[in-house]
């Protein structure tokens, strides 16, 4: 791999991926956010509900998936899970921007236990989200899910299987620096360009966050922020 | 890559676009094509066919409307599996949304509360803009928006109908004075069958009128309006739906009736009640009200007695979709059937959440869909076989057609019945003394 992909990939694509991931979010949400709802009401069953029920429900089915859970058993034990890991290592990525020892020493943690901490936390959930990938994967390569999928639902499972891998092989096979990490991404955050870190999987890694925060906006992805708004539209 | 598009298809293609707009749109952008809507549609778990969930419906106006309006499926129709918009496609969209009951269950197990319904609709009015309703379908609603009703009836037959209706009153009254009352003005209630009730199931017009009369109500028929149903609503062709609503509240209007009381039917019930003030644009200055629901609230109020010892077979509700879950009139059907029966059994699931029966939205009204339709009936099939009753009761003219070719179809041993005849079976009208 050659040391201008890697300084490309380290200085030059974050700021397009930034304006593209932010830029292009915005649009989704203010376009989605004035979205009529539809002239006849969607609730069902129809009944008066207060909008704090209403925000309860919400609440409720975003952090239990209970239609999931209502519709496949299976299903919502993978997706669930696959979706806490995600919210698990998406956390646990905070560190490799700054050192939380405010957090540690209020929680009386020695450095130590934080690794160990950050090790099985962030082993758990590599390991989850990869096989909860693996399991979405086949499910859709099976009827009825496969009839209903087209190439970029494979495409965007694949791209975040790439990024699980790599991931996971930086979390079990390689040791990481951390300090290495916080000053390159220090660097980046004050739009400084420098020197890449000499670690091809990292890079690799970075490369796929990177194709995937592009495409976000123009994904299925979205239905993390318009699926809140469809769920009030039968709720109230 | 749009140039290449022929002028035909171009004048499809902005129709198109008048047709996914705002929540449809976002509803599109919004379903993961994650399937779990696949095993809550009657038509999917009856039939197999990946054609029949309901995602795919959506997902067939989405590829048709990527391929013309978004740049990723300009650029990459493969990639977003963008379609054009053929002769092909446009068959495979009038199967999808004229076989879809639009029953919304498929609404209460998305986990984002998709309502595909809602893209079915927006499909079945694009499909009836460019004239390709399914035929049967069309001559229903030509009927109904040109004769004032969707079976033709003229006022002669109406009239020769009702006049019959009014002798079985009374004999079942044991009253001579007992009768249907015609256009009388000043009604509290104007009660507005079915033409299906006044050619096949009168049973249900003279239980209705056997109850009002019980309950003293004062109310009327229209010799104008007595046709409830709105195959407008099902065709997709808006300005006859709005008109056929218009009708009724027109009728309400010259009658200054206080309660709009409509038949055992599932979509006139829904329409009027919850859709067609949105249509018209304007409150009604009346309330919209079911026969089961009146029925309900007479037993509440004590304005009708009734002895269950009369029904003693073991009665099960089919919950019609328009009525349940598009309705909300969840407790009124089963408040009736405890009342009026000895023994009462529910299927599982039911309520807002009971199986489409697969004969509603129009669906029944068209030859061509039967072999569908019956497969499509399975799930409910199978729920009336497992709940043991002997005798299903439902409110929805649909249903019931539909429920009847299932028995038969599946070796079902149930009859099926209306709310309305078991409770006017129970009727106990000897009590004048009180």
């Amino acid at each position: 791999m050659g040391y201008w992909f890697a300084w490309f990939v380290s200085n030059l694509l974050p700021l397009i991926t930034a304006v593209v991931f932010f830029g292009g979010l915005a649009y989704r949400v203010v376009r989605m956010w004035r979205s009529p709802r539809a002239a006849v009401s969607l609730v069902v069953p129809p009944r008066r509900r207060s909008l704090r029920s209403a925000l309860g429900e919400i609440v409720t089915e975003v952090v239990t998936f209970r239609r999931v859970f209502k519709g496949s058993r299976a299903l919502w034990v993978v997706s669930w899970l696959f979706h806490l890991s995600i919210f698990v290592f998406v956390m646990g990525h905070f560190r490799l921007f700054i050192d939380f020892s405010w957090l540690w020493n209020l929680l009386r943690l020695t450095p130590e236990q934080v690794d160990t901490l950050a090790l099985i936390g962030g082993g758990a959930s590599g390991t989850v989200f990869m096989l909860g990938l693996v399991a979405l994967l086949i499910r859709r390569l099976r009827n009825p899910a496969r009839s209903l999928s087209v190439p970029s639902d494979y495409l965007l499972l694949l791209l975040l299987l790439g990024i699980a891998v790599t991931g996971n092989y930086m979390r079990f096979v390689m040791h990481i620096d951390l300090e290495l990490y916080r000053a390159f991404f220090s660097n980046l955050f004050r739009l400084r360009f420098g020197v890449p870190v000499q670690n091809t999987v990292f890079v690799w890694h970075f490369l796929l966050v990177q194709l995937f925060l592009i495409y976000v906006p123009f994904s299925k992805l979205v239905h993390v922020i318009g699926g809140v708004l469809t769920l009030k539209w039968t709720l109230r | 890559m749009t140039n290449e598009v022929d002028t035909d298809t171009r004048e499809l293609v902005e129709l198109l676009k008048d047709r996914v707009t705002g929540s449809i749109e976002t509803s599109l952008d919004v379903c993961a094509h994650c399937g779990l809507c696949a095993d809550s549609c009657h038509l999917y778990a009856g039939t197999g066919d990946v054609e029949q969930i309901p995602s795919a419906r959506s997902q067939q106006l989405e590829k048709v409307h990527k391929r013309y309006f978004t740049r990723l499926g300009r650029i990459a129709p493969w990639l977003v599996g963008a379609e054009d918009l053929d002769e092909e496609v446009l068959d495979r969209l009038q199967r999808m949304a004229y076989q879809c009951t639009l029953c919304r269950r498929c609404a209460l197990y998305c986990p984002f509360g998709i309502d595909n319904a809602s893209m079915v609709s927006a499909v079945r009015s694009l499909l009836a803009d460019m004239g390709r309703v399914p035929e049967p379908l069309q001559e229903h609603t030509d009927n109904a928006y040109e004769k004032g009703n969707t079976l033709a009836i003229s006022d002669e037959q109406f009239l020769d109908r009702v006049e019959w209706f009014e002798e079985e009153l009374q004999d079942a009254v044991d009253d001579d004075e007992a009768t249907i009352p015609l256009d009388k003005e000043g009604a509290r209630v104007l009660f507005v069958p079915t033409p299906i009730q006044i050619m096949r199931f009168p049973s249900v017009i003279i239980s209705a009128a056997k109850i009002l009369y019980a309950a003293g109500e004062n109310w009327t028929m229209s010799t104008k309006r007595f046709d409830a149903t709105n195959f407008g609503l099902f065709s997709g062709e808006e300005e006859k739906r709005d008109e056929m609503s218009q009708r009724l509240v027109d009728e309400m209007e010259r009658l200054g009736a206080e309660v709009l009381l409509l038949s055992e039917c599932g979509h006139s019930y829904w329409s009027m009640k919850y859709a067609a003030e949105t249509w018209l644009g304007k409150p009604f200055p009346f309330e919209v009200k079911n026969i089961v629901e009146v029925i309900s609230e007479y037993i509440s109020e004590g304005r009708i007695k009734l002895d269950s010892s009369v029904n003693k077979k073991l009665v099960t509700y089919h919950d019609p979709c328009n009525l349940s879950r598009k309705g909300g009139l969840l407790d009124e059907p089963r408040a009736c059937l405890e009342a009026a029966c000895e023994e009462f059994v529910e299927m599982t699931p039911s309520g807002a959440e009971a199986w489409c029966c697969g004969g509603g939205g129009g669906v029944i009204a068209i030859p061509e869909y039967d072999g569908v339709r019956l497969e499509a009936g399975k799930p409910k099939a199978d729920q009336m076989r497992e709940s043991g009753a002997e005798m299903v009761a439902t409110a929805c003219d649909n249903c019931k057609l539909q429920l009847i070719d299932l028995a038969e179809h599946y070796g079902v041993d149930v009859s099926v019945v209306g709310v309305t005849d078991l409770v006017a079976d129970a009727l106990i009208l000897d009590e004048e003394e009180e």
